[in-house]
């Protein structure tokens, strides 16, 4: 394949990602799914095509989707649940600034991961081999962590020493209430036919729906605080230092969450904030940005490394199913794709914000109703009324998050827990607990 | 240094344990123990002893209505009783006898319990109108502001805020009790308004003048934007109150309390004087190395009790990694109690830096990590990297090293740092540690 | 939102119109509401996930079917060769492929369940029928399954009673045996150790597996430096080699017994003759050695004070021989007396080297067949490609040195011109030039 085709198929997907990943909840490994699995995508994009229309696709994803973390996610009007910083700057109409500045995270991201690519050939086969073997330690360590270090909310005006502690323990009890049942969720999903496992690639989308998207639509629907007037001007107001410091740390999240197996971007955010000690709603944004970015962007361009044998993602999984980038050339070329998706993107992203923004205040709870109507319909047609069913068990335990004010990411133990306990070698016992045969 | 520093540094130095690198391969996650050690002065501080602390003085100017978490709480007119004055609230009743003189608004508010005269004055006048399009005789209304006298007569006194007299007579007398009574906490709540707002306010105590000064600020929003430009009006936006004994602060900035969460403050009397000990459940018995030995003691005990053979190494892992969190703290500026019981208060840190630095954060995580990936290289069956363990270890801390040499020059030239600075420093880092989960979601 | 909209919806909840009671949000409620509802939610899919279990499916459906990637199903099929068992990452893995009728597929036990399968001789033999839930893996250019629980990972072993043999045919592939002899000759192989068994009536071949090096590092340690003559027994199954070659491969450590060592008979050079058909060990020096190209060995004489014999010994066992120590001390040597002629199978020098070399110019041709040690400068080296030869000075005489090319890449960086070295190995005389043939890189030192 020529430039010319690896210019048009990474158009292509930056195309269809734009199009879709705006939606919330709506992750463009689903569109790609969903390309797959109606079989339309597939079989017209050529073979060797396909990993350049997929970066296109993850990397427009990695910007635009910052349009529904910003402007479709507000708390209810008392704000009993603490605001994002993205939503803090909604409320105070500076949406638009909010996702600019994420987009510069991202911007700077792509930067450093193209700039970075030439040298991770040096390093990452022997962090690879070094570290394989204690993956289940440095995942447990992290989800260990994660309960540690949550930050306690509640509790202070409690009469007495006991309520007090326990009410601010009641958040961290949550935590835990919803990352087992999430990973109960996940190990019966993952291990029984009860979604088709004909369709397996795409059993996890109903989950995530549910655990991230439809939450959003039930506390927007409790919502009585309107989303006002967006202002649309392109300045931001941050500092070098506050730039420099997010990129700085989003990346080294970004890296983390994209080498290590299972763990997602928010968790690399969490670690690589901790280690180069961010503080800020802006500096938070942007290293956001370019976290997300190499996150799934990274991950993704491993596979493009010959020889590297890194398959991270589950973007990369799908694509080195079908076709394994094999050659340096192919190296080179997507890197080229990189750059050139990442400006398109920035520039498609900024002025699909300013479109949301003058509408996101006149038609929020339609717009809740109709991804929430979107998101029972895109699970009913990847895996069925049992899709459906599950996802709103998801919904539950994701609302469970919401409701202890605790960290909506350990909805992730759908996957992390199932993992954890096939890598100490516990799948048989966990069948034979909850009857599931075996 | 930040919560992960910490844990990764009780991972890392798990790790120059070869039978708990060696149980991993079995599946068994004990090599995550001394981690957990490494971070659990924190946690202990943050997680569990800050909910039971015992305060002398809880002052709460701003009570919050329970079920929607937010000041000001609906009272009825009875419950006005002197011991309320000053604090926030909202009253629901009926209004008669308006008098208004443009200047000041005010009226009789009759609700089932009993009456009380309103008043509004200025700024405080202008928003209520608006707010209500206009008051006539029989309206049902709320309003919300704090109880004061005039004379004799109790008066409402329509407000956005509570006085800040509640707080300084609050503080004054805490500072007295703790020159009787030899100690004295006290917890200041902070002010949280609908949408997620919040009054900030100030604290600020003169030594010199035994006085404490309260002022309260703008609204502001949780990052700590202000939200309104104009200024609190004249007449309650200030308050002072003196106390009979002396008292010191060493740090010359007032408390600022602002949004997340309130703050505790602590006054101990040495000799003649009340000094001010800051956040006072931190970094006090838990950040000693005479816990860590004695909790690192008691997993030993358990897990010889049980039998396992790995006891000895992960207890000695597990008391390495808590001290190396005391030690790591003892880099900063406020120090630990480090032998508690024994001794008494905290010992001033090194001052290399503040322990929420970027740098020495980076660094030493980054000095962790390699450590780990070199002691894990040597547990695989044929080495990735293939150079002899002490070179790799070189290796592995050269960058960390470099960043070291440079807070420690800097340190260097600031050693000739004011006292003050010190301390204001000092406070800084606790509040920060404080704050540092904020931007995780 | 902005400051002033967020100021006025301040106020308007600090002053209102009337008794107008704001939507409480009673926290506890919604969080034990949610709570419950999440937990009745989980109930249902589970009892719902009770009745779907994992579907078992035709391996051609799942090869290279993406959308069934993670997929976890189960595959039915027959075992088509000897599992594979490596910890070369500290990571144990086993693997091995199995075909259902539609197609084959490898599957893949991993640690820690690897470790556990290999405790519990949970390994599946070629001819064995395995049941397994796995998850699929599908890559672009091959499918495979993990296996996700050893209570889901059953065997149907090729059954019945071990039919004993004295021979094998491949049309025995797949069926089980036993099998008795004396082991005649013993190597290490990439799959395991490979022994041949003289049965009396021809020779079985057996292949001990690896992975029973995972289940008894002592006993496979045993076979692998097992000395010719022990007897042996063997059950197991008979596995096709390359399609073509059956071989008898044990399925855990029980099924190999060793029966016993052979019995020696400390001999003379002189009782050799009487000693037909026997193993015996005696201490002898080596003498008139020649190497016979067909024969892939040498031809010899031992010699001790009792008389001299004929000998043969392999390639393999010489080069264990080390020169200079046999250069100065007797050898023991172990073997079986087979038409009048010693076979050594083993021989060790009794002594280390002394030290003492024969001067270049006193090497002629008297010494032919025996081994020497000398000393000298390395004048000239050239590789042949398959042969290399070199000269060696010392006091004026010169020696040439001839060697295979295979010893010459062991000694390639101590034998280089200029260089002083020791040299050792048996004198020949070709095209009547004397020469020392360097027959094992062990023969030359620094």
């Amino acid at each position: 394949m020529g430039p010319l085709g690896v210019v048009l198929w990474t158009m292509f997907g930056v195309a269809v990602g734009l199009g879709f990943s705006w939606m919330p909840g709506f992750h463009v490994y689903n569109v790609i799914a969903l390309l797959a699995v109606t079989g339309g995508a597939i079989t017209f994009i050529p073979q060797e095509a396909f990993p350049f229309f997929v970066l296109g696709a993850l990397v427009s994803f990695a910007y635009s989707s910052v349009i529904s973390t910003v402007y479709f996610s507000v708390a209810d009007d008392t704000m009993i649940f603490m605001l994002f910083p993205t939503q803090r700057y909604l409320v105070t109409g500076r949406g638009h600034e909010a996702v600019l500045m994420t987009l510069l995270g991202a911007l700077a991201g792509s930067v450093i991961l193209a700039a970075s690519m030439p040298v991770m050939p040096l390093i990452l086969p022997f962090l690879r081999d070094i570290l394989n073997q204690f993956i289940t330690v440095f995942l447990s360590a992290l989800v260990v962590f994660m309960f540690m270090s949550e930050w306690l909310k509640m509790g202070e005006r409690e009469e007495n020493r006991l309520k007090r502690f326990l009410k601010a323990w009641s958040q961290i009890l949550g935590g835990l209430f919803v990352f087992l049942a999430s990973g109960l969720l996940g190990f019966v999903v993952l291990n029984t036919d009860l979604l088709p496992t004909t369709v397996a690639y795409v059993r996890l989308t109903p989950l995530f729906l549910g655990f991230f998207g439809l939450p959003w639509v039930l506390v927007n629907l409790l919502s009585g605080l309107p989303v006002g007037e967006q202002d649309t001007s392109d300045e931001v107001g941050t500092d070098w230092r506050g730039l420099l410091s997010g990129v700085f740390g989003g990346a080294l999240g970004g890296y983390m969450a994209a080498f290590f197996p299972l763990i997602t971007g928010g968790m690399g955010a969490l670690v690589a904030g901790h280690i180069t000690s961010q503080r800020g709603d802006d500096t938070f944004m942007v290293s956001q940005g370019a976290n997300r970015f190499i996150y799934y962007v990274g991950a993704f361009l491993f596979l493009f490394l010959p020889a590297a044998s890194l398959t991270r993602g589950s973007a990369a999984w799908l694509v080195s199913s079908i076709y394994q980038p094999k050659t340096y050339q192919e190296y080179v070329y997507s890197i080229g794709a990189l750059l050139l998706a990442s400006g398109v993107s920035f520039i498609g992203t900024l002025a699909l914000s300013k479109l949301v923004a003058r509408i996101v205040g006149r038609w929020f709870k339609q717009i809740s109703l109709a991804v929430a109507a979107l998101l029972v319909a895109i699970a009913w047609a990847l895996t069925g009324p049992m899709g459906v069913a599950v996802m709103l068990v998801a919904a539950l335990i994701g609302t469970t998050s919401v409701f202890f004010n605790t960290r909506r990411s350990y909805c992730l133990g759908v996957l992390i827990l199932p993992v954890l306990i096939s890598m100490t070698g516990y799948t048989g016992v966990a069948m034979k607990l909850l009857g599931l045969g075996v | 240094m930040r919560g992960l520093t910490h844990y990764l540094s009780g991972l890392s130095l798990a790790t120059f344990f070869k039978p708990l690198v060696a149980a991993v391969a079995q599946g068994n996650l004990a090599i995550l123990v001394p981690a957990v050690y490494a971070y659990l002065p924190d946690f202990l501080d943050f997680k569990v002893w800050k909910f039971f602390e015992k305060w002398d003085f809880h002052v709460d100017p701003a009570p919050q209505e329970p079920g929607l978490n937010r000041a000001p709480m609906t009272v009825k007119v009875s419950s006005l009783t002197p011991e309320e004055r000053y604090r926030f609230y909202r009253l629901e009743g009926r209004a008669s006898r308006i008098e208004d003189s443009g200047d000041k608004l005010s009226f009789t508010l009759t609700d089932d319990t009993g009456s009380i005269r309103v008043e509004a004055l200025g700024r405080d006048r202008r928003d209520l109108l608006s707010a209500l399009g206009g008051l006539e005789e029989g309206d049902a209304v709320a309003v919300s502001g704090y109880l004061d006298y005039r004379g004799e007569e109790p008066v409402f006194v329509a407000a956005d805020a509570p006085h800040p007299m509640y707080v300084a007579e609050r503080v004054a007398e805490a500072i007295d009790y703790a020159y009787e009574h030899g100690e004295a906490r006290v917890k200041v709540e902070n002010i949280r308004m609908i949408g997620d707002t919040y009054r900030r306010f100030l604290i600020d105590l003169d030594g010199e003048n035994r006085t404490v000064r309260v002022v309260m600020g703008p609204i502001i929003a949780l990052g700590g934007m202000p939200l309104e430009e104009e200024p609190v009006p004249e007449h309650r936006r200030y308050a002072e109150a003196r106390t009979r004994h002396r008292f010191v602060k060493k740090y010359p900035k007032p408390t600022v309390i602002g949004g997340f969460s309130g703050t505790s403050i602590g006054f101990r009397r040495e000799g003649d004087v009340v000094e001010e000990v800051f956040l006072p459940w931190h970094r006090e018995w838990s950040h000693s190395f005479t816990v860590g030995a004695f909790l690192a003691a008691l997993l030993y005990l358990a897990l010889a009790a049980l039998g396992s053979s790995l006891a000895a190494p992960l207890a000695l892992a597990s008391m390495l990694g808590y001290w190396a969190h005391v030690v790591e703290d003892q880099l900063g500026y406020m120090g630990s109690n480090l032998l508690w019981p024994f001794t008494k208060k905290r010992t001033p840190g090194l001052r290399l830096g503040e322990s929420g630095s970027p740098l020495l954060n980076f660094s030493t995580a980054l000095l962790m990590s390699g450590f780990i990936v070199a002691n894990l290289n040597y547990a695989v069956p044929r080495p990735p990297i293939a150079l002899p363990y002490g070179e790799l270890l070189a290796l592995v801390s050269a960058p960390s090293a470099a960043m070291y040499a440079y807070a420690v020059a800097k340190w260097l030239r600031q050693r000739g740092e004011a006292p003050e600075e010190a301390e204001e420093k000092a406070v800084e880092e606790v509040l920060e540690e404080e704050e540092e989960e904020i931007g995780g979601a | 939102m902005s400051a002033e909209d967020r100021l006025r919806v301040l106020l308007e909840d600090l002053y209102s119109r009337g008794a107008k009671p704001r939507r409480k949000v009673n926290l506890k409620l919604l969080a034990a509401v949610s709570v419950i509802l999440s937990v009745a939610g989980l109930a249902v899919i589970v009892a719902l996930g009770q009745a779907a279990q994992a579907p078992l499916v035709r391996i051609s459906d799942v090869y290279g079917n993406f959308l069934m990637n993670y997929a976890t199903v189960r595959v039915r099929g027959k075992v088509t060769s000897i599992p594979y068992v490596d910890n070369s990452t500290g990571r144990l893995l086993i693997r091995f492929p199995v075909d259902d009728g539609t197609g084959s597929m490898l599957l893949y036990i991993y640690s820690p369940l690897s470790a556990e399968a290999l405790r519990r001789g949970l390994i599946p033999l070629p001819g064995d029928v395995v049941d397994a839930e796995v998850q699929v893996r599908v890559r672009e250019t091959f499918t495979y399954g993990i296996v996700q629980a050893l209570s889901a990972f059953r065997i149907e072993r090729v059954g019945g009673e071990p039919i004993p043999v004295k021979t094998l045919k491949p049309g025995m592939a797949e069926t089980l045996v036993v099998v008795e002899g004396e082991a005649a000759r013993i190597r290490e192989v990439g799959s395991g150790v490979l022994i041949d068994l003289d049965t009396g009536a021809g020779t079985v071949e057996v292949l001990v597996p690896k992975f029973i090096s995972f289940m008894d590092r002592r006993l496979y340690g045993e076979l692998a430096s097992l000395q010719p003559g022990a007897r042996l027994r063997v059950t197991g199954v008979v596995y096709l080699y390359k399609g073509s070659s059956p071989e008898v491969v044990p399925r855990r450590p029980g099924d190999v017994e060793v029966l016993g060592a052979p019995r020696v008979v400390e001999a003379t050079v002189s009782q050799l003759p009487g000693l037909e058909g026997e193993r015996v060990r005696l201490t002898v020096r080596f003498a008139g050695i020649e190497y016979v190209k067909e024969e892939r060995g040498y031809r010899l004489l031992v010699v001790d004070s009792t008389g001299r014999a004929e000998a043969r010994v392999s390639r393999e066992v010489m080069e264990r021989v080390d020169p200079f120590d046999a250069f100065s001390s007797p050898i023991l040597v172990e073997g079986r007396v087979s038409g009048g002629v010693l076979v050594i199978e083993s021989a060790k020098p009794l002594g280390r080297w002394n030290g003492s070399t024969v001067p270049l110019g006193e090497v002629t041709a008297a010494w032919k067949g025996r081994i020497v040690a000398v000393e000298g400068e390395v004048v000239s080296v050239r590789s042949l490609g398959s042969v290399a030869v070199a000269t060696l000075r010392s006091g004026g005489a010169e020696l040439r040195l001839f060697m295979p090319g295979s010893v010459y890449s062991g000694v390639k960086d101590k034998l280089v011109e200029g260089a002083r070295v020791k040299v050792a190995g048996y004198v020949d005389v070709y095209k009547g030039q004397v020469e020392v043939v360097v027959y094992t890189p062990l023969g030359v030192r620094q």
